[in-house]
């Protein structure tokens, strides 16, 4: 008889428990990703820019750095076999006194033993490939590794190819305490009960600290740092050709103006310390900030080009380097904290980091024969051929009819992203699959119809549709009903 | 993809698309095809249950629907085909009716190309979203611009709250904070920043006033709470700066919060094919008959301009699509491109003015100008400048920046339009107060 394969448990659900859930399908385990809210990604990773970064930023020695570096490696490849988008950008650093001249040779130097690859960019260069930076810019250097992706697609991704190689998804299930016995996990106490569990990773972003007390663990601290955001119509997505950014600060990567994979601009990010764990509201003051240090980047930048602000929260640890390890305090409860940027850019390096870690802690790791790591590759119709969309419409007419105007999103792709694995439950949950609603009147159109669309599918009242998690319902009732009296009524 | 010819395509089947469609069929055009994205014909005026439409043109109080269905049965009835689910996806100019222009669409029924002589862009507006206020606070559901909610009070048939706060009186605002109260839901205010009403005269009296809905000017939405849902808004009075006085901030407990803080003429396609676009209005540059600076593509409705009353939307879209129907069949004048124009330029408060030009020379009709001020304004002379000359029209009691002005050219300028000047003309035009 073959020995019961290890029960891992992976509290929550952003880009870091996603990409450990799909690392352990490649071995023979039974992994359960356990998340509070209704989607993945909900947190700081559905809530950052999408660039990934280089590694020439973190400080030497770090696993921050190391796991930066091999996780950009590691995006190309990992853009193929799940499908979702990935273009390399590079980033561009832009100095303009002669003291941030000399803070680039540091970046320089601190690249160098990171193993980044950096270009030393002359003013001329940089206003040559990008007429629209600041002109008063005196020299730049170029990282050419960076990139660039839509966060919450690649968690899905992630997500679904785990899905697909057996790992289990619980959403909408908020972790309430650790089970320990006799000094080793034993398993997670949620709000739908209890799973037990050989191992439990704690992947809780801003709340891992809280995850690890739960346990009895108090060898580390997680502060959040708010990072508020802003995204410009596509119009003027083409401003810039690459991830530009001011000389990195203490608090963070300075601000950049980042291309998206959708065709927009990224504005970001503030940071902000000494804000509430989940506090992603946007201010007045941010959003001035923003504009007014993005246009010191690129001057042309108007306020009125926004479409959409939010804000993240970063996870922090004491450290302030990446926490990846085995908990000194509870056995066989790995903890995965203070992953804040480049978690995004680091996320598929802290998984396979975390499987050497888990290893040599004695965990029996089998590999599984069976693990596939293609996913089939997403329907987008607005990345396909005319003639490839004309003989998708031809088999599925619904291909055929656009939900959504801005982006060009067709309802056959909205069905698919409410139907299949790890569907979406809400105009939120379709809008990240699909980018449904994401475009400049930002579902000013097509929420009503995607609604629509979730009610038939989910089989619910269209009032109940969900924006986003519970609570967050289209209406408070059918029509009239503020006048019969009856579901409500005041 | 299937491959087909038209004399003249009209992108939208709003009252403008569907006016420009019947005009064309009626001047001889042989096959008009228009192009609508929804699942329904008529723009936004099937959700516009309320009455007001047709005053003008039919002499009739018509409820949207009802104005969107005669409109509709004479397209039909005119032989124009009227494609629904169908959306236009690109415009490929061609420059005449030689090499036509080709547009590309898909619909359930698969993707096709159409080439057609003349094309009329007449997609309508689309209003201006939350995300680009960038009202700080969280990301809560229940924060939506009016004509959303009134798609789902009046289309989908859902309640979207028991209590609402509007920011900005636009006309779409107040008609929805209406609609609203007959739903037995609390308005508590609408919210303007600045000093004067977005939307006609009419709404606020009908709409806010007859219903004991306050109107807050100079007043604006600072901040949204809540989690989920939206749990209230902190408002503000304006200060000179255009920002909120924090000092006297108050909070409005409300499950709801609309938008009506503008419409903008939907011209992605109209960009994308380098149809030169108006920064004054943000819809294509046109002549008095609705013809761009690109051969072969007319313009109507709101996609040129927001229009107060869809009745002037009708007559601009039978304009337009006759001249494109002319245009296709080769009758039309308007295949002399190298004539020269009269430009009009945006004033002192003048915010904008439609037609953008004119092509000069004799025996053209001479357009009314269609302009709105920027700020309201009494006792005011609209004054037309051009190099070497000006003139005034005759004064207006009073301007607002909500209500289109409608002008008649002055005698000059109709004699400058006539003229032999073998130069394009510039002719500023200003509402100068006494």
């Amino acid at each position: 008889m073959q020995p019961r394969k290890p029960s891992i448990v992976v509290v929550g659900g952003g880009v870091t428990g996603a990409a450990i859930a799909r690392e352990l399908t490649r071995y023979r385990v039974s992994v359960t990703v356990v998340e509070r809210e209704d989607d993945l990604a909900r947190g700081a990773s559905g809530a950052c820019g999408g660039v990934i970064h280089s590694g020439f930023d973190p400080a030497p020695g770090t696993l921050k750095a190391s796991l930066n570096v091999i996780g950009n490696s590691l995006y190309p490849k990992l853009a193929d076999e799940l499908g979702f988008a990935y273009r390399r950008t590079g980033t561009l650093i832009l100095a303009f006194d002669p003291d941030g001249v000399t803070r680039l040779e540091e970046i320089r130097g601190r690249a160098a033993r990171n193993g980044v690859e950096l270009e030393t960019w002359t003013r001329d260069r940089v206003i040559a490939l990008e007429p629209n930076a600041n002109p008063g810019v005196l020299q730049a250097v170029f990282a050419p590794s960076a990139g660039a992706v839509f966060p919450p697609e690649v968690v899905l991704a992630l997500a679904r190819s785990a899905a697909l190689n057996g790992a289990r998804f619980e959403l909408e299930t908020e972790v309430t305490g650790i089970a320990v016995n006799r000094g080793a996990v034993a398993g997670v106490e949620t709000t739908r009960g209890f799973i037990p569990a050989d191992i439990v990773v704690n992947a809780a972003g801003v709340d891992a600290a809280a995850v690890a007390a739960a346990a009895g663990d108090h060898t580390f601290s997680v502060r959040p740092r708010k990072g508020q955001q802003v995204i410009l119509d596509k119009r003027y997505g083409s401003i810039v050709a690459r991830h530009i950014m001011t000389l990195p600060t203490r608090m963070g990567k300075g601000i950049g103006v980042a291309p998206t994979v959708g065709g927009n601009i990224h504005l970001g990010s503030t940071a902000e310390d000494g804000v509430e764990p989940h506090d992603v509201t946007t201010t007045s003051a941010g959003l001035d900030w923003i504009f007014e240090n993005a246009k010191k980047l690129v001057p042309c930048i108007e306020r009125d080009w926004m479409i959409a602000s939010f804000a993240g929260v970063r996870a922090i640890s004491d450290t302030d380097d990446f926490i990846v390890r085995e908990s000194p305090a509870v056995e066989r409860l790995f903890n995965v904290a203070g992953i804040q940027s480049p978690g995004l850019s680091a996320a598929p390096a802290i998984a396979s980091h975390l499987v050497g870690v888990m290893v040599k802690a004695g965990v029996p790791l089998e590999p599984e024969p069976g693990f596939r790591a293609f996913l089939d590759p997403p329907i987008v119709t607005s990345r396909m051929s005319t003639s490839e969309w004309a003989r998708l419409v031809a088999g599925d007419p619904s291909f055929g009819r656009i939900v959504c105007r801005c982006e060009g999103v067709t309802e056959g792709e909205i069905v698919r992203a409410i139907e299949g694995p790890l569907g979406a439950r809400s105009i939120e949950g379709v809008k990240r699959r699909t980018r449904a609603g994401m475009g400049r009147c930002q579902g000013g159109f097509c929420g009503p119809r995607v609604a629509a669309i979730l009610s038939r599918r989910l089989g619910v009242p269209l009032w109940k549709v969900r924006r986003r998690g519970a609570g967050s319902e289209l209406g408070v009732g059918p029509a009239k009903c503020c006048l019969r009296g009856g579901v409500g009524a005041r | 993809m299937r491959r087909s010819r038209a004399d003249v395509v009209v992108i939208g089947a709003g009252p403008a698309g569907l006016a420009a469609a019947s005009a064309a069929r009626e001047v001889g055009a042989r096959r008009v095809v228009v192009l609508e994205r929804d699942e329904r014909a008529g723009g936004i005026l099937p959700q516009c249950v309320h009455t007001g439409f047709g005053l003008r043109r039919y002499g009739r109080d018509l409820a949207g629907p009802e104005y969107a269905g005669l409109e509709l049965a004479r397209a039909l009835k005119s032989g124009a085909e009227v494609r629904l689910d169908c959306c236009a996806l690109r415009l490929e100019p061609g420059g005449g009716v030689r090499r036509p222009n080709a547009v590309v669409a898909v619909s359930p029924a698969g993707l096709e190309e159409i080439r057609a002589p003349s094309v009329v862009l007449a997609m309508g507006c689309r209003e201006r979203p939350a995300g680009s206020l960038g009202i700080p606070g969280s990301r809560v559901a229940g924060v939506m611009t009016a004509g959303t909610a009134q798609r789902l009070i009046n289309i989908a048939g859902i309640m979207p709250g028991r209590k609402a706060v509007v920011l900005g009186s636009g006309d779409v605002g107040l008609i929805v904070a209406r609609r609203l109260a007959l739903e037995g839901a609390t308005v508590a205010g609408v919210f303007e920043a600045v000093a004067w009403a977005g939307g006609l005269p009419r709404n606020v009296s009908q709409c806010l006033c007859d219903f004991g809905i306050p109107l807050f000017l100079g007043h604006t939405v600072a901040e949204v709470h809540g989690r989920a849902r939206l749990e209230g808004v902190t408002v503000c009075e304006v200060g000179r700066d255009m920002r909120p006085v924090r000092s006297t901030a108050r909070e409005i407990a409300c499950d709801t919060l609309l938008l009506s803080v503008g419409l903008i003429p939907e011209n992605e396609l109209s960009r994308e094919a380098g149809v030169p676009i108006s920064p004054a209005t943000g819809g294509p540059l046109v002549d008095e008959c609705g013809a761009s600076l690109t051969p072969g593509v007319y313009a109507c409705g709101n996609a040129v301009y927001v229009h107060d009353f869809v009745d002037d939307v009708t007559t601009e879209g039978e304009i337009a699509g006759a001249a494109a129907a002319r245009f296709a069949l080769g009758e039309s004048g308007d295949r002399r491109r190298d004539g020269c124009k009269m430009f009009f330029r945006e004033g002192r408060n003048v915010r904008f003015v439609s037609p953008a030009f004119v092509r000069l020379g004799r025996g053209r009709a001479w357009p009314s100008l269609a302009l709105r001020s920027r700020r309201p304004a009494a006792n005011v002379t609209p004054v037309f400048r051009w190099e070497g000359g000006q003139c005034s029209g005759p004064d207006l009691e009073f301007v607002n920046p909500g209500e289109t002005i409608r002008l008649n050219l002055p005698v000059e300028v109709r004699g400058l339009i006539e003229s032999d000047t073998r130069r394009d003309v510039t002719v500023e035009v200003s509402l100068e107060s006494q």
